[in-house]
């Protein structure tokens, strides 16, 4: 496991006015591929994120990389305030994050091209939005050769530039394990293979992606009525309607791996589909699920 | 080590915030020992040392450098977007102590040697005598300064950082025990001053490598606790 952590428990800065953070004895195991932790910044999880990075103090036993202590390089935070070096400019920070984590230079256009973020290459740190830092944070995460434990807060919000969805396929592609923090169980299901929820500090495992996201939503141009006819007895609820454009959204329930049943069922019709997403539950729902074991 | 001096680099040669008031410390020691020089003082380099320069000059320089090296911020924050890079925190905190240990400490040698040679008069002791003893004691008294304060600077969000320069000036009274803790007292007595609680020289400046030490381990303590 890239991630093993053991009955930890951490307690977050006291901050004025706002509620202390805790983690409560958290066992959580992450390996290659995209983890999702699902719970809000007050449920812990840039706590979490700190914890797993090595940069804040906790109580039971922590394992990254293989490490209890160090390998700093190897990991990247994205945080949700994301903070850079704030007297450089961006291409100078490309450099610094090339020398520190000690692997080749390269431009700063190349690495931000990732996230469709090259303009960004000559601005000051200090002229960037919080977004636009989150953007280059990112961007340099996902494009070094040295990072294998990818951290990121709301993957999918709070980003300048990058289209989500681009953003979801280059976390998708990536090698080496990512676990992101979000609030949204949509972004979850849409970017992660893996999921848990914190909620107040507790974590659960959840045991797959149908807790998540129980439905699927596909809007189809054509041949509409053959891919209803098709979704086969997997689907125990499809719910369809006409768009102006003639389009129609087809909305999928079922027990099974959704899927794979939608995409069997799209090759097999040669519906011209426009968009297949999973439709997720409130995350207070998911906070609730029986089906989450502890 | 190299990459992590970088950013206090930059924040302090691109910030005009922070090296306006450096030089405005540089200006206040330097015309004050011109001024020293045409009154015609025997013993202007002694006057001008133990009292503008020591007294105001060298702290405030010191407060300057580490607020502009730490980017206004305190000891920890300030080095987050390092770590965001991939730094390891203690190194990257280690990294910017040393650079305002090194910054404060050589601009006070080097604005204590100038006033010294500006300033000498003829009462003083030989200019060949005093120029090093100014700049070996100046760059101690810099260097202890500057770890002094980002000791209080890796206290919470930094903001004690002004609690130790207020501190320092209401402690370092050369009569009183307290002074013993801090630079002031021991700063005074090594340029000429009275005696940091009847304290001999020697054992001032030994006092004042001790406070360097145990200041700057307190600081990097605070400021790597995760």
């Amino acid at each position: 496991m890239t991630v093993s952590l053991v009955t930890v428990s951490a307690r977050g800065p006291a901050s004025r006015g706002r509620v202390r953070t805790i983690l409560d004895d958290v066992t959580l195991d992450a390996g290659e591929g995209v983890h999702a932790v699902l719970g809000s910044p007050a449920d812990g999880t840039g706590l979490l994120c700190e914890v797993i990075a090595g940069t804040a103090a906790h109580r039971g036993t922590r394992k990254v990389l293989g490490l209890a202590a160090g390998g700093h390089e190897r990991i990247a935070h994205v945080s949700l305030d994301a903070p850079l070096p704030e007297a450089l400019r961006i291409d100078e920070v490309c450099l610094l994050a090339a020398d520190l984590r000690g692997e080749p230079r390269v431009f700063a256009d190349e690495r931000l091209a990732v996230l469709d973020a090259s303009a960004l290459a000559r601005r000051t740190v200090k002229s960037l939005s919080v977004e636009e830092r989150r953007t280059v944070t990112l961007a340099l995460a996902l494009t070094s050769k040295k990072v294998d434990l990818l951290l990121v807060e709301e993957p999918l919000a709070a980003l300048a530039l990058a289209p989500p969805a681009k953003v979801a396929e280059a976390l998708r592609a990536r090698r080496g394990t990512a676990i992101v923090t979000t609030a949204s169980a949509r972004d979850a299901a849409l970017v992660a293979g893996t999921f848990g929820v914190l909620a107040a500090g507790k974590y659960r495992a959840l045991a797959d992606l149908r807790l998540v996201a129980p439905s699927m939503r596909i809007v189809v141009r054509d041949r509409a009525a053959a891919l209803i006819a098709a979704l086969g007895e997997e689907v125990t609820r499809v719910e369809s309607r006409m768009l102006a454009s003639g389009a129609s959204v087809i909305h999928v329930t079922g027990s099974g791996d959704l899927a794979r049943v939608v995409t069997r069922a799209v090759a097999a019709t040669d519906a011209d589909v426009e968009l297949v997403e999973p439709v997720a539950g409130p995350l207070d729902a998911l906070r609730q699920l029986p089906g989450a074991r502890a | 080590m190299n990459a992590l001096v970088r950013l206090p680099l930059a924040r302090l040669g691109r910030t005009r915030r922070a090296w306006l008031p450096i030089l405005g410390w540089i200006a206040l020691g330097l015309a004050t020992a011109v001024v020293t020089r045409r009154t015609g003082f025997g013993t202007g380099a002694d006057h001008t040392l133990r009292g503008t320069f020591a007294f105001v000059v060298l702290p405030l320089l010191s407060f300057t450098v580490v607020s502009a090296v730490l980017g206004g911020m305190g000891l920890r924050p300030s080095v987050r977007g390092l770590v965001a890079l991939g730094a390891a925190p203690r190194r990257a905190v280690l990294a910017e102590l040393a650079f305002a240990v090194v910054v404060a400490g050589g601009l006070a040698a080097i604005v204590g040697a100038l006033v010294c040679m500006i300033a000498h008069g003829p009462a003083d002791v030989p200019l060949a005598r005093d120029l090093p003893a100014t700049f070996l004691v100046s760059f101690a008294s810099g260097a202890t300064y500057a770890a002094f304060f980002a000791a209080g600077s890796a206290i919470g969000r930094g903001a004690l950082r002004g609690f130790f320069l207020v501190a320092d000036w209401l402690l370092g009274a050369p009569a009183g025990l307290l002074a013993v803790f801090v630079p002031r007292g021991h700063v005074m007595a090594l340029f000429g001053g009275g005696a940091c609680y009847a304290l001999s020289r020697t054992a001032s400046s030994l006092l004042l490598v001790v406070l360097f030490v145990v200041y700057g381990a307190l600081a990097l303590r605070l400021a790597s606790r995760r």
